[in-house]
């Protein structure tokens, strides 16, 4: 019995659409990100469990009951927002313990937990200060506190790290992460950053144009990409388009440009082009003549802790990625081999 | 400050300096002459007298025709600023809430009349609210009064018309504090049970409070010193400050006194602003910055 | 769901009547064909818009304004744009102070202004001339005119005068091809500003005009506190009207609301 149930949602600002037919169903406890580019309508679908926005067609249901027409304010979320949206004229502890008021919890209680939530997100000795006199991280914290307080059932994060360094923010996404396992709210995060949604959550739902295109835990949806498009958002990758020229014993042949490749038959029907896509990282140098094909190296590129070079081959660019460890690199204009473990040829559809 | 300032002080005293002999040639030494002429004493017949003194300043602070004067002035100013504040700081939220155009229509429509002459806006109430006025002939043909009435030379009269001249401030100073609100406080506040009137209450009203009061401050201080509308609107019965100041001069022709009247109302005026910017540094400085 | 309910629109559309209605009665009764003021009940009459030319009191008054609006706002332009540039670019003793000073007009009630002038004319027996008069205007309208041009200066892109420098061009070549075309727009609407402020200024003229200078707002003043008559409402119209005009010019040149808050 899944506890946040999304029944085919729909949005339409005339003749627009913003969401198309969303179903997900998230379990309690869990931690789902929607990510996708901009305008891919994760945000309206936030905006829409969140009571913000009115769904065209569809049913929000939360914990066994309809809370689509029910008015923001009474569904009972967390929400942080991509601004924190603190309220400037108020304390911390004033903006925290705001949530409690409107539930009319007892004074005593009421501080009582802003002191604990507060204590969470390492804020106990910043309770007097004003927004204004924090820094940005700070001011993220205090958002989460203030959604957390209310202890809500589901948390609702939209961008929240987006306007932190980087530094900051990797930091941020470990602490949130062991935050909510602690406290085993749902959690529903809207993200455009890939590796942001990779890092911390049990579900990526991947949208596209308004579409939910994958759900996929990330290991899965980053190694077993569905589409090409999946394949591009979700880390780097190199694509491929062929086409088949044999099929027997669970293998099939693609030819792509110059070059012909043995890809593991994961049973598609193909008619037409053959789309297929191999991460960078599954690409290794080896000598010519056990490569399974020769390549130029056209560009190389230091990384810190890895190297990445752009490669001339028979099948086109490929991009290579490599760790840095510490042994001798081959260098820009070099012949290089190539080879790869066939199984690691992710056969995905093509953008419609 | 990004790109750095220039140091110097010859250049920018040699920039400024045309706008500052013309502002103490035309500015400076004038507000001194009125300054010294209202310490002057005052005779129907032999007109400004050499020597010095307080009389002039004992005649306005003693007499009660003069109390009654400024006691109108600074009521009209107080009954004015708070009409405007409960009507145009609403006006100010309803049009931040508008999509565009109409958001940006109405704004022109609302602080376009800023442009148009205050004469011209006096005359449009006198014309609406005399006894031949519009106001009064409609109510009477549609049966709704027996006879005639007439805000003319009232102090309501009074009250509409400086409302509707300066009213487009209040809109002015709220619109600008709601620009810098950030527009997901009161999706946050309702996201936390916070009902909508609550969210106006404790989250919007707070934070457009400076705007508010700036707004208060012009509203106030343009009402205590205005001029046509009171002496068309108001006429000679119910005189104000302004008008009062203008008979001594061109009038009665005591110059003296109408310099004193004159430099009391700058006082009560410099006095207002003043102790405004006081309360935000000291209310607002820590909150909002 | 940040919209407005019905009550908000209900109380919207009568803020905006109230607005408007004291301009459309003035519009409604510029076209009545009676004597007296009435609505035009019996069809429009261009009638009291004739008789504004044959009034050559209101025509000459015009002229004066006219003069007085054109010189203040050029002079005012002409001496606060150099000032702006002093603000904006150089940290100086005095910098605040001096911004305050320039702009304390804005504190003064105009009736303190003019009855400070009529003192300082009368004093240097300069009474009631065009010069004088243009003078006192520069004084109301330059800090209207000054904040503006302070906004366009302050937004002002440094490194693109910057660029313009590193590519070779002299301090000279610099302000008239990349400072003055880009601080343009709020000169220009400045200057459109401080003629609007002037063309309408009544209090302090009211002090300070002789029967040879006064402006169309005094006469205007003096005819009202004599009789109300449709002749002062077509002119009103007419003013209404040339207003409106402004105000699409100024929207096109710099954007209406921006100079609107600025007046504020």
């Amino acid at each position: 019995m899944s506890f946040l149930h999304l029944q085919g949602l729909v949005k339409k600002y005339g003749d627009f659409t913003a969401v198309e037919k969303m179903d997900i169903s998230v379990e309690k406890g869990e931690f789902l990100s929607l990510l996708g580019p901009s305008g891919c309508g994760k945000t309206t679908t936030l905006q829409m469990i969140a009571g913000f926005t009115v769904p065209t067609e569809g049913r929000i249901i939360i914990d066994g009951k309809d809370v689509t027409e029910l008015k923001p304010n009474h569904r009972g979320l967390g929400i942080v927002f991509q601004s924190y949206a603190l309220f400037p004229h108020m304390t911390v502890a004033e903006n925290v313990i705001f949530g409690l008021e409107m539930r009319k919890v007892p004074k005593k209680e009421a501080r009582q937990r802003v002191a604990e939530v507060l204590e969470l997100v390492h804020l106990e000795q910043f309770s007097q200060r004003f927004p204004k006199e924090l820094s940005g991280g700070q001011r993220q914290r205090v958002a989460l506190a203030r959604a957390l307080v209310i202890k809500p059932n589901v948390l609702l994060l939209d961008e929240p790290l987006s306007n932190l360094d980087a530094k900051l923010r990797e930091d941020m996404q470990i602490e949130l992460r062991e935050i909510q396992r602690t406290l085993a709210t749902t959690t529903i995060l809207v993200t455009h950053d890939q590796s942001e949604a990779l890092a911390m959550s049990d579900r990526i739902a991947v949208m596209d144009k308004g579409r939910l295109v994958q759900i996929d835990d990330p290991l899965n949806a980053y190694e077993f990409p569905q589409s090409t498009f999946v394949s591009n958002f979700l880390g780097k990758t190199n694509n491929l388009e062929g086409t088949l020229v044999g099929r027997s014993d669970g293998r099939m042949q693609v030819r792509v440009g110059d070059g012909v490749l043995d890809v593991r038959d994961t049973g598609p029907s193909v008619d037409g082009p053959v789309h297929l896509s191999i991460r960078p990282e599954k690409l290794h140098f080896a000598d010519i003549s056990k490569a399974r094909i020769t390549a130029r190296i056209q560009t190389r590129v230091f990384l810190g802790n890895h190297f990445m070079f752009h490669l001339d081959t028979p099948v086109g660019r490929l991009l290579l990625t490599m760790e840095n460890s510490g042994d001798a690199v081959k260098g820009e204009n070099e012949e290089v081999g190539l080879t790869w473990n066939p199984g690691e040829i992710r056969i995905v559809q093509g953008d419609r | 400050m990004a790109g750095g300032k220039l140091k110097g002080v010859l250049p920018p005293y040699l920039l400024s300096a045309p706008a500052l002999v013309l502002y103490i040639a035309l500015l400076g030494t004038p507000m001194i002459m009125t300054f010294v002429l209202s310490f002057h004493a005052f005779d129907f017949n032999k007109g400004i007298l050499p020597g010095f003194g307080f009389s002039n300043y004992w005649e306005v602070l003693s007499d009660s025709y003069f109390h009654e004067i400024f006691l109108r002035t600074f009521g009209l100013a107080l009954i004015v600023t708070v009409i405007c504040v409960v009507i145009g700081a609403p006006e100010a939220y309803v049009l931040s809430r508008m999509k565009n155009p109409w958001r940006s229509i109405f704004l022109v429509v609302i602080l376009g009349p800023l442009l148009i002459s205050v004469i011209v806006r006096t005359l449009g109430w006198a014309l609406l609210i005399g006894s031949n006025g519009v106001v009064s002939k409609t109510l009477q043909s549609m049966g709704l009064i027996e006879e005639g009435f007439q805000l003319m030379f009232t102090f309501s009269g009074m009250v509409i018309a400086l409302v509707h001249v300066l009213v487009p401030f209040m809109v002015i100073s709220v619109w600008a504090a709601l620009q810098k609100l950030d527009p997901a406080v009161e999706h946050a506040g309702m996201s936390l049970g916070a009902s909508q009137f609550t969210v106006l209450r404790r989250i919007v009203f707070p934070q457009v409070m400076p705007g508010i009061l700036s707004g208060s401050m012009i509203v106030f201080a343009l009402t205590a010193s205005a001029f046509a509308t009171p002496a068309i609107i108001g006429g000679r019965r119910l005189k104000v400050v302004a008008t009062t100041a203008y008979d001594e001069f061109l009038n009665t022709l005591n110059w003296p006194l109408g310099a004193t009247i004159a430099v009391l109302l700058l006082i009560a005026n410099v006095l207002i602003i003043f102790s405004y910017n006081r309360l935000i540094e000291r209310k607002y400085a820590q909150v909002f910055g | 769901m940040k919209t407005n309910g019905t009550p908000a629109l209900i109380f919207h559309a009568l803020f905006v009547a109230f607005i408007l209605a004291p301009l459309i009665v003035i519009c409604l009764v510029a076209f009545t064909d009676k004597g007296y003021m009435s609505l035009p009940t019996d069809g429009l009459s261009l009638r009291w818009f004739r008789a504004i030319l044959e009034n050559q009191d209101f025509i000459d008054a015009f002229w004066v304004s006219l003069y007085i609006a054109l010189g203040s706002a050029t002079i005012a332009l002409v001496v606060s744009v150099p000032v702006a540039l002093a603000v904006v670019r150089y940290s100086f003793p005095g910098r605040e102070g001096l911004t305050a000073f320039f702009l304390s007009p804005l504190m003064i009630p105009h009736v303190v202004l003019g009855v400070s002038f009529l003192r300082f004319f009368t004093e240097i027996g300069f009474t009631g001339t065009m010069i004088g008069l243009v003078l006192t205007h520069v004084i109301i309208v330059m800090p209207y005119a000054l904040r503006l041009v302070l906004a366009s200066t302050a937004g002002l892109d440094r490194d693109a005068e910057k660029a313009a420098s590193s590519l070779g061009a002299t301090g000279w070549t610099v302000f008239h091809r990349i400072t003055v075309p880009l601080i343009l727009p709020g000169v220009a609407g400045g200057w459109v500003l401080a003629f609007i402020t002037s063309f309408d200024e009544l209090t302090m003229t009211v002090f300070v005009a002789s029967p040879s200078t006064t402006t169309l707002p005094v006469r205007m003043y003096h005819h009202i506190a004599q009789t109300v008559d449709p002749l002062i409402a077509s002119i009103s119209a007419v003013l209404i009207f040339v207003t409106l005009l402004l105000m699409i010019v100024l929207d096109r040149i710099y954007g209406l609301d921006k100079i609107l808050i600025g007046k504020g």
